[in-house]
């Protein structure tokens, strides 16, 4: 059947070129930048920013009560790692703020700066 | 009235003792069940009859697949292929645990901490042993930041440690305390659909109504956002594991 042969190709080809202009549309739309759009969506930043910096000082709260309880010296532990704890949720804010994201760990600025597909890489970008 | 907080409560449904270990099957286990099942049954049926065109079930399927597929292209690159199968199970586990919480009745049991922590502690181990298999002890050298003086590295460094410490704490409370607050926001209003409709004949409870189902739109997004936070966090850790800085 020549007839239904020559239909079914010419909508399977209608399908393909659609499919190609779906891809294309998807591939130009500047990658990421939706993310960032929700990660920094005022609500979704300040729930953040609180997030990191409850985090971090409980964090050091713990250990430092731990480290306390293990060596039996109350309040010193726990005074210095709640400080310690409460600086590094700090750091994460700021990481959060100047771009770096969500990576933890130390990155060099000028890193981030010079690599421009670090852009495109979402929230981190 | 039930208190809002009554829908979080822990059945067990099968009593379980082993030895002192309370492990009843719960509402909980139920939930996650249901999550697996109904995962594993949409990708099961949806791709058993691959066609070119795709039918409803293989659009899901293929949805879900594509957008985590991006999603890790995207933030680890080709590297990341490799971690695709467990960010996929662990974004549909998510999802669908966020998604069937959204029907009424039903449990969420990613508003439960323990659930959560337990799926971020996962993510920690996992990629804490990727970075030491893939950098050996130079891994130590992500807590040291380059061209600082010796001195104060003693406050930097246990900084650095706090700081990659608290990823799982972060990651789980943010999932758990956007499920618990959205979940517990729409019980209280609903409370105020009878409590206002009750003195004044009805009237009064419209607007609280009108309230839940706006905010109940607004939850089902962030059913969908969280799941999404949780698994781009995972690939952006993993991505720092592989490429150190």
């Amino acid at each position: 059947m020549p007839m239904a042969d020559d239909k079914s190709r010419k909508s399977l080809e209608d399908l393909d070129s659609r499919l190609r202009r779906v891809s294309d549309r998807h591939e130009s739309r500047v990658q990421g930048n939706e993310e960032r759009r929700i990660a920094r969506s005022g609500v979704g930043l300040a729930f953040r920013i609180a997030l990191d910096i409850v985090a971090g000082t409980a964090l050091g709260v713990a250990i430092g009560y731990g480290l306390d309880y293990w060596l039996g010296t109350l309040p010193l532990f726990l005074i210095l790692f709640l400080l310690l704890g409460f600086v590094a949720g700090f750091m994460n804010v700021y990481r959060t703020l100047t771009g770096q994201g969500y990576a933890v760990g130390y990155q060099q600025k000028e890193d981030a700066g010079d690599k421009p597909d670090d852009g495109a890489r979402g929230p981190k970008g | 009235m039930a208190s809002p907080l009554e829908q979080f409560k822990i059945k067990p449904l099968i009593d379980i003792q082993a030895g002192s270990l309370d492990l009843s099957y719960t509402n909980s286990s139920l939930f996650m069940t249901i999550a697996l099942v109904l995962g594993s049954g949409i990708l099961i049926l949806g791709m058993s009859r691959a066609a070119v065109i795709p039918g409803r079930m293989q659009s899901i399927a293929e949805l879900m697949y594509e957008f985590v597929g991006n999603l890790i292209r995207d933030t680890i690159g080709s590297e990341g292929r490799k971690y695709f199968p467990f960010i996929f199970s662990l974004f549909v586990f998510i999802l669908l645990g966020n998604m069937l919480g959204m029907i009424p009745y039903a449990f969420t049991f990613t508003s439960h901490i323990i659930v959560t922590l337990a799926l971020a502690m996962v993510v920690f181990v996992g990629v804490t042993i990727l970075g030491f298999a893939k950098h050996g002890l130079h891994f130590f050298k992500f807590f040291v930041p380059p061209g600082v003086p010796g001195p104060m590295l003693l406050l930097l460094v246990p900084i650095e440690v706090i700081s990659y410490l608290s990823r799982p704490i972060s990651l789980s409370v943010r999932l758990f305390a956007n499920m618990l607050a959205g979940h517990t926001l729409i019980k209280v209003i609903a409370g105020f659909v009878f409590g206002l409709g009750a003195v004044t004949f009805a009237v009064g409870g419209i607007l609280p109504l009108a309230l839940i189902t706006a905010l109940t739109a607004l939850e089902i997004l962030i059913a969908f956002l969280q799941a999404y936070v949780f698994a781009i966090l995972t690939c952006l850790y993993i991505n720092d594991a592989l490429h150190m800085h």
